[in-house]
């Protein structure tokens, strides 16, 4: 007698022998899965290196979700970054903050303060407007904000983790990561504000040149002849415009990822915006100084806004014959 | 000092405003933190 039965079940069994891949019916969408380059590579030798497969295997698997980024099951390159972060960056970190500090603290014990030459005059003359320092000290109190919050992210970590605990450190991660994000917005308009104001008055010329090659006179006591802004201040002014615009720029990419570059791009993107970073907080650390505790009467400049006159004369020489000369100087006696 | 004054309350105004705006858009760099365990993952 001829079993039906039996027959289909033999044909069955026969068809998932043949075709062991309908057995899989399930797995459908991976029916145009691309097959694997054929490389001649074994990544099952035991004597393969860990960086060896990493480099040739296939590491992007095959989805079907929207989220294409997901496909990407290990980055390579993100080993790389991670070392970077974890070793040498803290190491740059440390160079440029602690570096500088003691640079500085250097280099105050061997000149001193530098004093007003003739003593302080009996007349104060008016060096910034009302404007100018609001724009000042908008920038610089939000680069104080940005540098120490993001100070935390490279070395947080290392520094604070240890001395506050897991739970004080990840609360206090949390507000600085908000105020990095969120400051950098009053920064950016700072650096755009003093572009615009400050253009004019730090265009290098040749004076520039004689004024460098005598330190600004910071290593003797003669001080090179200089308009509104020396050398110096000048050089100041355009790391601040060119490193804002670099910060601003890798910053905005980091702060909306995916959306400029991919995920090497942000990672590059994190170096070069932490390289230019430490740069600028160690030419800061030099700017503070030197307005504040480094030289006689500096900070006036910019806190009321009027310097003495024999400040403004020993330093920015060119420019008090300049507005005396025009009939703009608000020259009145010191109270 | 009036100008230190009137700074830093820009600062805080101007942040605030930010982030404010920046709430509205989806980003998961603004909004990290919002996921559960990444408080965790900070810290570690």
């Amino acid at each position: 007698m001829f079993d039906l039965r039996a027959a289909l079940r033999a044909a069955a069994l026969l068809a998932m022998l043949a075709f062991p891949a309908a057995g899989f019916a399930q797995g459908a969408p991976n029916a145009d899965r691309p097959a694997a380059p054929v490389t001649g590579f074994n990544p099952d030798k035991a004597e393969v290196h860990e960086g060896e497969v990493l480099a040739k295997a296939p590491l992007v698997g095959h989805i079907i979700i929207p989220d294409t980024r997901a496909a990407s099951l290990i980055q390579p390159n993100g080993r790389v970054w991670r070392d970077y972060r974890r070793g040498p960056l803290l190491w740059l970190t440390a160079a440029c903050v602690l570096g500088m500090v003691g640079l500085l603290t250097l280099f105050y014990l061997l000149r001193g303060r530098i004093m007003i030459e003739g003593g302080r005059a009996a007349s104060l003359i008016k060096r910034f407007t009302s404007f100018e320092r609001f724009m000042h000290w908008l920038t610089a109190f939000s680069w104080c904000l940005l540098a120490l919050s993001g100070l935390n992210v490279v070395a947080g970590r290392v520094v604070l983790l240890p001395l506050l605990g897991n739970d004080a450190f990840s609360t206090l991660s949390v507000w600085l990561k908000y105020t990095h994000n969120f400051v950098a917005f009053p920064f950016m308009a700072g650096v755009v504000l003093m572009f615009l104001v400050w253009l004019r008055h730090n265009i290098p010329n040749a004076r520039d040149l004689a004024w460098f090659a005598k330190a600004g006179g910071l290593l003797g006591h003669e001080h090179p002849p200089a308009g509104k802004f020396n050398g110096g201040q000048k050089a100041v002014f355009w790391i601040v415009v060119l490193g804002g615009a670099g910060l601003s720029v890798t910053g905005l990419a980091l702060l909306f990822p995916f959306s400029v570059t991919d995920i090497t791009g942000m990672e590059l993107m994190q170096v070069i915006h932490g390289g230019i970073a430490l740069l600028m907080i160690a030419a800061m650390l030099g700017h503070i100084y030197i307005g504040s505790v480094g030289m006689e009467g500096a900070i006036d400049a910019m806190k009321t806004g009027e310097v003495d006159l024999n400040w403004a004369r020993e330093h920015h020489a060119l420019w008090v014959d300049e507005v005396m000369a025009e009939g703009t100087a608000s020259v009145h006696p010191a109270e | 000092m009036r100008m230190m004054l009137l700074a830093l309350v820009t600062i805080a105004a101007s942040a605030t405003l930010a982030a404010m705006v920046l709430s509205t858009i989806e980003s998961p760099a603004l909004t990290a933190f919002a996921t559960p365990g990444a408080r965790v993952d900070a810290a570690e």
